[in-house]
């Protein structure tokens, strides 16, 4: 990076190869517009009271008001829909959420991966962006990967409607593995890996 | 730092969690948001989605995980969910082609998580020392230039400098060699 009159400025090549190229990143140095932390709370103040309608008159009673007579009541309503809540996100939200990246095999080709524990095992959903469609075959394969090296198979896909989440099933446990990659396979070429990821990402 | 327990409180929606969650982390999110989007108030927009979408799950987050890469995977998923609306929001007032050259979220998750890492660093520098890495870094200013804008000698530019080099290349050790980690073949 040069300065305004062309010379080299501040003593950067000091620093190592990878921070003189993060560090001029204009999403470091973007400054927050003044209000957002205020816009952000107030977005969290909607999303839960548009969640527990409930719960509004108790935060209006903070200033001692007096207990009223309906009080039991009202916490047994908001119990039974604090109950429904729960029982609705721990139904909707997932357990865990992990990003795939492109290889130097399909660079722009990333995914957002949802991975919900459900009765018959783990269901993955990936949110494929840019992945060409498994050419005729050929075919698509994931996988969860161990420190070892220790590979299970969560399912295959080839991803010829786009716009479409593929929903994988695992039978073990994603937290006993490392990486979730996905690889281009060949019909015919039996089970193994073929070795071609094309996308990949940290399971933790 | 922000403890299991102020988590724990934020996912039952306590006022003032709500505050720590988001006095602790709006920057970072903001920054990540950023990355991808490249505009401020879409980024703005995304990091406000990225808070409820937080909430929202925040009861299924295990503890004993680390809260960085979890928030900013739900960032950046926001963050291509706002550019998505944009891109249709254009695409029907358009309809010319030129979306083509609208800039998509081109950022991976390793560049998003990248910016995060390095404006947490930034910030926990100590204020005189991120103002000359924001006028060097953020406006490309020399020694000379920062004196002038800073009003103090060249020399105190200097060693604010190389203090604020030191410490950001020992909080960001881990960046070099990190790139590609996540790539690689299963063999």
């Amino acid at each position: 990076m040069t300065d305004m009159t062309g010379q080299e400025p501040a003593d950067s090549e000091e620093l190592p190869r990878e921070l003189r190229r993060a560090l001029p990143n204009d999403a470091v140095w973007a400054e927050p517009p003044s209000d957002l932390q205020d816009n952000a709370l107030a977005a969290l103040r909607a999303a839960r009271r548009a969640a527990t309608p409930a719960a509004t008159p108790a935060e209006d009673d903070r200033a001692g008001t007096g207990r009223r007579a309906g009080w039991l009541l009202a916490a047994a309503a908001a119990a039974v829909i604090a109950a429904g809540l729960t029982w609705t996100m721990a139904v909707d939200a997932p357990d865990s959420t992990l990003a795939l990246s492109g290889t130097e095999l399909a660079e722009s080709a990333s995914a957002d991966v949802e991975i919900t524990e459900k009765p018959s095992g783990f269901e993955v959903v990936l949110d494929v962006e840019d992945l060409v469609p498994a050419a005729k075959g050929t075919y698509y394969q994931a996988w969860f990967k161990d420190a070892d090296g220790i590979l299970v198979t969560i399912g295959t896909f080839h991803a010829r409607a786009s716009g479409q989440d593929i929903v994988l099933w695992s039978g073990v446990e994603p937290d006993d593995y490392d990486v979730l990659t996905v690889t281009l396979q060949r019909v015919g070429d039996g089970a193994d890996s073929s070795g071609e990821v094309v996308l990949s990402g940290p399971l933790r | 730092m922000l403890g299991a327990t102020t988590f724990a409180d934020f996912a039952n929606g306590d006022d003032e969690a709500f505050e720590q969650v988001v006095r602790q982390f709006s920057g970072v999110m903001y920054a990540a948001a950023y990355a991808v989007l490249g505009r401020r108030e879409l980024a703005a927009e995304a990091v406000q989605q990225a808070f409820v979408a937080a909430w929202k799950a925040a009861g299924n987050f295990d503890p004993e995980r680390e809260i960085e890469p979890w928030l900013c995977t739900i960032t950046r998923r926001c963050a291509i969910d706002v550019w998505r609306a944009e891109r249709r929001h254009l695409d029907d007032h358009r309809g010319d082609g030129t979306l083509e050259s609208a800039a998509p979220p081109g950022a991976t998750f390793e560049d998003v998580w990248e910016a995060w890492q390095v404006r947490e660093a930034v910030d926990r520098l100590p204020p005189d020392e991120r103002e000359v890495m924001r006028l060097h870094y953020g406006k490309g200013f020399s020694h000379s230039q920062m004196a002038g804008v800073l009003g103090v000698p060249i020399g105190t530019v200097k060693s604010r400098t190389s203090r604020a080099h030191h410490r950001l290349q020992s909080s960001l050790a881990h960046l070099s060699g990190s790139a590609g980690k996540v790539r690689g073949h299963n063999d």
